[in-house]
């Protein structure tokens, strides 16, 4: 049977052959097709060349079984089974491809990670810096209110040494003013003190009159008279008593007090005795007088003594009381200048 | 031989000791490369028949066992030839529904992955703007 099966074949290929175009088979022509566009696949050539080959193999062995006009049936199974190669190829391809995408993919998915915390990293330290910078501007902030601060109270203490120093300022004018007011005061008083050298030397002026006066001085036309009694004199002597001589004291004190004062130095008596003899009586009082002023340390040339004996009586000779009065000795002091006239 | 290369190979010999046991028992004139044909379709059907390959290559694994179910007829009718070529295209069916198994899982997952990326880009995107105006 299989022989007969054999003729035949041969014999229809032998026919088909004359005839027409021989050696078609479907199923061979499509395998090949298939195969064919496998191997133009990129991505089949490149990922399942192994397959490819092992396809290709297989569409060789069905040529050959087509060229050595096998039965169809094997023609058709082998081709059936390049077919299947095929298919495992691309399988395989498809596969591998996927598997690389995901590979791809989770590097990029890992990638992406890595950027994302990268990006997480710098904004943190962004956030950092920043937070520093803000940090420094507080610092410098900090700093320049510090230096502020500083600077306020070195006017502050500037201010304090310019107010010590006025008060210092202050002070040292108010002492000077206490001193000019003291100098002042002084000038006052150095102002009393010349009233009161005035006063005291218009007091030395009215002094000859109070002086003279304190001597029981009187006013007459010849001047300021002053007189002493008989008691200064034992009767018909010349030597002074001793009860005399504190008018004499006083009386040499007023001349040596005023050196430019001259006086005349008069002795007088009463009517009783002789007149030649009353005459060099008072004489001799008056010089008695003088001598006494002068050993006293009055300067002789202010005096000048007279004697003028009974002349010019003050009382009545013919009663007692009134010859004590007449016996006396008068000092005078003729009047000078307008203060002895004023007064 | 070339099917064997992807069946490990303790389970081509496994496959092998059962058919040839079964079938030196059962039928003692079968020839013994019949016999091994037959016990590597049944093994790359075996190694094929998996949930997952149920699941992403249904067809393809119903094809192969469907073929090897008419080998095993073809070879108690004892038509051998026949019986030899659908245990091989048996072999390169059950690997097809295999790789096409395995290609729509990795396609699958190329795809979960690439969309994973995309939302950690998007989330990127849509973080950056906030972060760049924080820098403003």
């Amino acid at each position: 049977m299989n022989i007969r099966i054999v003729y035949f074949v041969a014999l229809a290929a032998v026919f088909t052959a004359c005839s027409s175009t021989p050696n078609r088979n479907p199923s061979l022509e499509q395998a090949r097709a298939h195969f064919t566009a496998a191997q133009s696949d990129p991505q089949v050539a490149a990922l399942a060349g192994d397959e490819l080959q092992r396809a290709g193999e297989s569409l060789g062995v069905a040529e050959q079984a087509w060229n050595k006009h096998d039965k169809p049936v094997v023609v058709d199974h082998l081709a059936y089974m390049t077919d299947q190669r095929v298919t495992i190829a691309r399988e395989t391809a498809s596969s591998r491809a996927s598997q690389a995408i995901t590979a791809n993919a989770a590097a990029e998915r890992d990638r992406m990670r890595l950027a994302m915390r990268t990006r997480e990293a710098d904004f943190a330290q962004q956030q950092l810096a920043l937070s520093q910078q803000s940090n420094a501007v507080k610092n410098a902030e900090l700093a320049r209110a510090d230096a502020n601060a500083e600077r306020d109270q070195l006017r502050l203490t500037a201010r304090s040494n310019e107010a010590d120093a006025a008060q210092q300022q202050l002070a040292l004018s108010q002492q000077s003013n206490a001193q000019k007011t003291n100098q002042l005061a002084e000038a006052n008083a150095n102002a009393v003190l010349d009233q009161a050298r005035n006063a005291r030397s218009e007091a030395r002026a009215d002094d000859l009159a109070a002086q003279l006066k304190d001597l029981n001085a009187k006013k007459t036309d010849r001047g300021m008279v002053v007189t002493f009694g008989d008691v200064m004199f034992d009767t018909g002597k010349s030597q002074l008593l001793r009860g005399s001589r504190r008018d004499m004291a006083k009386l040499a004190a007023f001349f040596k007090r005023n050196p430019e004062r001259k006086a005349s130095i008069e002795g007088y008596t009463d009517s009783v005795g002789t007149e030649s003899n009353n005459f060099s009586l008072s004489e001799r009082r008056a010089d008695a007088v003088l001598s006494a002023l002068t050993n006293l340390g009055v300067s002789a040339s202010q005096l000048t003594a007279h004697g003028h004996g009974e002349e010019n009586p003050v009382a009545d000779n013919s009663t007692s009381a009134g010859r004590q009065m007449n016996r006396r000795v008068e000092i005078v002091f003729p009047t000078q200048g307008n203060e002895v006239a004023s007064q | 031989m070339n099917a064997l290369f992807t069946i490990p190979k303790p389970v081509v010999v496994l496959a092998l000791t059962m058919a040839i046991s079964m079938f030196v028992d059962g039928c003692a004139s079968t020839p013994a490369p019949i016999i091994e044909k037959m016990a590597v379709a049944n093994a790359a059907v075996q190694h094929a028949n998996t949930a997952d390959t149920s699941k992403n290559a249904g067809g393809e694994l119903g094809v192969a066992t469907t073929k090897l179910a008419s080998a095993q007829r073809a070879m108690t009718a004892e038509n051998y030839d026949l019986a030899g070529r659908l245990a091989d295209e048996t072999v390169v069916d059950a690997q097809v529904a295999e790789l096409h198994a395995q290609s729509v899982r990795s396609r699958t997952a190329a795809v979960e992955t690439q969309d994973a990326a995309r939302a950690l880009r998007e989330e990127i995107n849509r973080a950056s703007p906030t972060a760049d105006k924080a820098f403003r």
